[in-house]
């Protein structure tokens, strides 16, 4: 094999790396956090305090929507690997397909991360609802902190079949 | 002739020389005649020595094609001998059927959502009200919606039961469904869901769980 050919071949590698999907097993795909987007940023739990010389700013909430390529099937399982940083912020994430007119939708109850700080992985659970053309996604709250960001997503992975 | 006259001595050595000449023909004729046969099996000999190879060579071929049919014939044998043993094995085992073949998984079918909506509506109305769940759901529910559904959107129903909640809504525009329905399916709605919504007609339908809890399987 020519380096050429090495080369070309890493590259596309890698941009499929980028563009996502590292999948484990047939029917089974894990996406990167970084293909999240963040919906918007919500200001209303920005709150300025001067205290004693201390200024206190808390950064709003953000929802992050994740996309799922659609591979045919219903949705076996789902997870997402986030990591809290106080015990009080707590991530939330819940599953949602819908038909590609956007007028029927489904969704798995939202899961939340427990009081514990650190990596967490979120289950949650199948969705037995399936639109060929249709869409699907994970969508997850990060709660608002006084530093930059109270927590963090990782990865997801969803099983089709 | 008188007992006294001798035989003549010539007479003797005349029968004497003339078998010995008659002798001596034949030998001679013997040796010349031998001496053909010679020439004849030397001329034999050599045409032999000369094809001996191939005389050989036939024999050889011949042996050869006769150890290869010997061969044949064993390897035939002991194929024979290979079926038969096999044969007498089976006859001796059970036969065991081929498993069948594992059956296709059948391919995923898309939802309805008329029958989706169906058949949530018939669990529905099977169940009864859980008096300890269903009030304060409800509450909860209108509160959700009073404050997420714009301005002009109508609650024509809400109902919850024992482990499911039922909301019929009309809207004014197409896009009021819209952005409610991104807000149920938003992490700011706890329940699972199912919705369906016709922006023409501007219903919405949506069937919700108890918290933490998926809706009911609707089976086959």
């Amino acid at each position: 094999m020519s380096k050429r050919t090495r080369c070309a071949l890493g590259g596309i590698i890698v941009a499929g790396s980028f563009f996502g999907a590292t999948a484990a097993s047939a029917g089974v795909t894990t996406y990167p956090g970084t293909l999240c987007m963040q919906l918007g940023v919500d200001t209303r739990d920005m709150t300025t305090r001067y205290s004693d010389s201390q200024v206190t700013t808390f950064y709003g909430a953000l929802t992050v929507v994740c996309p799922i390529a659609q591979q045919g099937g219903n949705v076996l399982s789902a997870s997402v690997v986030v990591k809290k940083w106080f015990s009080s912020a707590n991530v939330k994430c819940r599953l949602t397909v819908r038909n590609d007119f956007q007028t029927i939708s489904a969704s798995t109850p939202l899961v939340s991360t427990t009081a514990a700080v650190g990596t967490q992985t979120l289950n949650l659970g199948p969705l037995p609802t399936f639109f060929a053309n249709g869409t699907k996604t994970i969508t997850c709250s990060i709660p608002a902190s006084m530093f930059d960001n109270s927590g963090e997503l990782f990865s997801y992975t969803v099983s089709e079949g | 002739m008188t007992r006294s006259d001798p035989l003549p001595v010539k007479s003797g050595r005349a029968t004497t020389l003339t078998v010995l000449a008659g002798a001596l023909f034949v030998g001679t004729l013997a040796l010349v005649l031998h001496g053909q046969e010679d020439r004849r099996a030397g001329k034999n000999a050599t045409s032999a020595a000369r094809s001996g190879s191939a005389l050989e060579y036939g024999e050889g071929r011949d042996k050869q094609l006769s150890s290869e049919v010997q061969l044949l014939r064993a390897q035939v044998a002991g194929l024979a001998e290979q079926i038969h043993e096999r044969d007498r094995v089976a006859q001796a085992q059970p036969v065991v059927p081929a498993a069948a073949p594992a059956p296709i998984a059948p391919e995923p079918q898309e939802a309805d959502g008329d029958v989706m909506a169906s058949q949530y509506d018939r669990e529905f109305e099977t169940q009864t009200s859980d008096e300890s769940w269903a009030p304060a759901q409800a509450r909860s529910l209108k509160a959700f919606v009073d404050e997420k559904a714009a301005h002009g959107a109508v609650i024509e129903a809400l109902e919850c039961r024992s482990n499911m909640c039922r909301l019929r809504m009309n809207f004014a525009k197409p896009a009021d469904i819209r952005a409610f329905t991104s807000s149920i399916a938003s992490p700011e709605f706890e329940m699972a869901t199912f919705v369906k919504s016709d922006p023409d007609t501007g219903k919405l339908l949506m069937y919700s769980a108890r918290p933490g809890l998926p809706l009911p399987n609707l089976g086959g």
